[in-house]
C-alpha cells in the first residue's frame, strides 16, 4: 500500500475516533496535530484517488479498457456499481469516508460492500483475484 | 432423485456456463444436465494440461439440498474421475447472461488466460456419487489418466454469489506457476 494511501486511511480513523467521543479532547488534540504535519499530504492523497491512469486502462484490473466515459471497465462494472456517496452517512464498509462524490458497491454477494475509492476497489479486487492475477505474466 | 425446480435448472445453466467459457464441450453439458437433475454428480474439474499432467484446475463442487433439512453429498473417489474419450468443441458465442455470477466468471476469464498463457490444453473431469457404471456407459466416459499437480498445493475458493450449492476451487502446479 502506498504511503499516501496510508495516511489517509489513518487520517479519517482519527477523525471517527474524534468525532465518536467529543469528551476526549486527546483524539481532538491528534487530529489536529496530524492535520498540522500531515494535512498536505493528505489531500494530495485524496486528489490522487481520483486521478485516472495515463493510458485508457481500467484502474481496477489495469488489463481492460475503460468503458467509455465510466471508470471501469465492463467486467470490473459488474463487480463495482458506481453510486452517489450522498447514500454514505458516515464511513464505507471499507472503513473510509467516501474520497470522492461516488463510492463503489461491491454487491455479488447478497449484501452489498461500499468502498470509498478507487483504491478501495483495486485492494478489494486484488483480494478477490490476487491468486490468479500475480500469475499473469 | 430427480430435482427439476427453476433454482436446480439455474444452477445448470450456471455451470453450462462455465463449460461455454472453457471447454466448450457439448458432452459436459449433456453430463451436467443429467447429473445434477440426477443429484449424483459431486464435482467438475476443468483442467489446464501438458504432457499427461494437470498444472491449473477449477474444482467447482455441488451440494445438494431438499427443503429445509440439507444434505451434502461429497465425492470420496477423488481418484475415479470421469471425462470424455474426445472432445466435441463448440464454438457458439459465450453468451454473457447476467444470471450468471459475476465473480465466478471473472474468475474463469482469468483461469483461461493463465492456461493459454502457459500452453495448457483445457480439459474436463466429473466426479460422481454412486451409480458410476451407468453414468460411464451412458456418456461412453473414461477414467482420467493425467497425473494431478495441483494436489496439495494452496487452492482459492470462490463461492457462487447466486448459489450456496455451489462452490469453486482453484489450484496450480508449483512446477508451471511457482507460488
Amino acid at each position: 500500500m502506498e504511503d499516501r494511501t496510508i495516511i489517509k486511511r489513518f487520517s479519517d480513523t482519527i477523525n471517527i475516533i474524534a468525532e465518536r467521543f467529543p469528551h476526549q479532547h486527546q483524539w481532538q488534540q491528534l487530529k489536529n496535530k496530524f492535520e498540522a504535519e500531515f494535512g498536505k499530504q493528505k489531500d494530495q492523497a485524496e486528489t490522487a484517488s481520483d486521478k485516472l491512469p495515463a493510458n485508457d486502462n481500467c484502474p481496477c484490473c489495469n488489463i481492460r479498457k475503460r468503458c467509455g466515459e465510466n471508470l471501469l471497465c465492463d467486467e470490473c462494472l459488474k463487480l463495482y456499481r458506481p453510486v452517489n456517496s450522498s447514500i454514505i452517512e458516515n464511513i464505507c464498509d471499507c472503513g473510509h469516508r467516501p474520497a470522492g462524490p461516488e463510492i463503489f458497491l461491491f454487491y455479488p454477494y447478497g449484501r452489498s460492500h461500499s468502498l470509498c475509492s478507487i483504491d478501495c476497489v483495486k485492494d478489494h479486487y486484488r483480494q478477490l483475484f490476487g491468486p490468479l492475477l500475480r500469475r499473469l505474466k | 432423485m430427480i430435482r427439476t425446480s427453476i433454482r436446480t435448472q439455474l444452477i445448470i445453466h450456471q455451470l453450462k456456463y462455465v463449460v461455454e467459457k472453457t471447454v466448450k464441450d457439448k458432452l459436459l453439458d449433456e453430463v451436467i444436465e443429467f447429473g445434477v437433475l440426477e443429484g449424483i454428480i459431486t464435482n467438475i474439474w476443468i483442467m489446464g494440461t501438458a504432457d499427461s499432467q494437470i498444472h491449473a484446475k477449477l474444482d467447482i463442487s455441488v451440494s445438494y439440498n431438499s427443503g429445509g433439512a440439507s444434505f451434502d453429498i461429497s465425492g470420496n473417489i477423488k481418484d475415479r474421475v470421469f471425462t470424455g474419450q474426445d472432445n466435441d468443441w463448440l464454438h457458439d458465442e459465450a453468451d454473457n447472461n447476467r444470471s450468471n455470477c459475476p465473480v465466478w466468471s471473472e474468475a474463469i476469464n482469468w483461469f483461461v488466460k493463465l492456461c493459454q498463457q502457459e500452453n495448457l490444453s483445457l480439459k474436463w473431469g466429473i466426479i460422481v456419487s454412486g451409480r458410476e457404471q451407468e453414468i460411464i456407459d451412458k456418456f461412453r466416459l473414461v477414467s482420467l489418466t493425467d497425473e494431478d499437480k495441483t494436489q496439495n498445493t494452496n487452492s482459492s475458493i470462490v463461492p457462487n454469489s447466486f448459489f450456496t450449492e455451489l462452490n469453486m476451487g482453484i489450484g496450480f502446479s508449483q512446477e508451471k506457476f511457482g507460488d
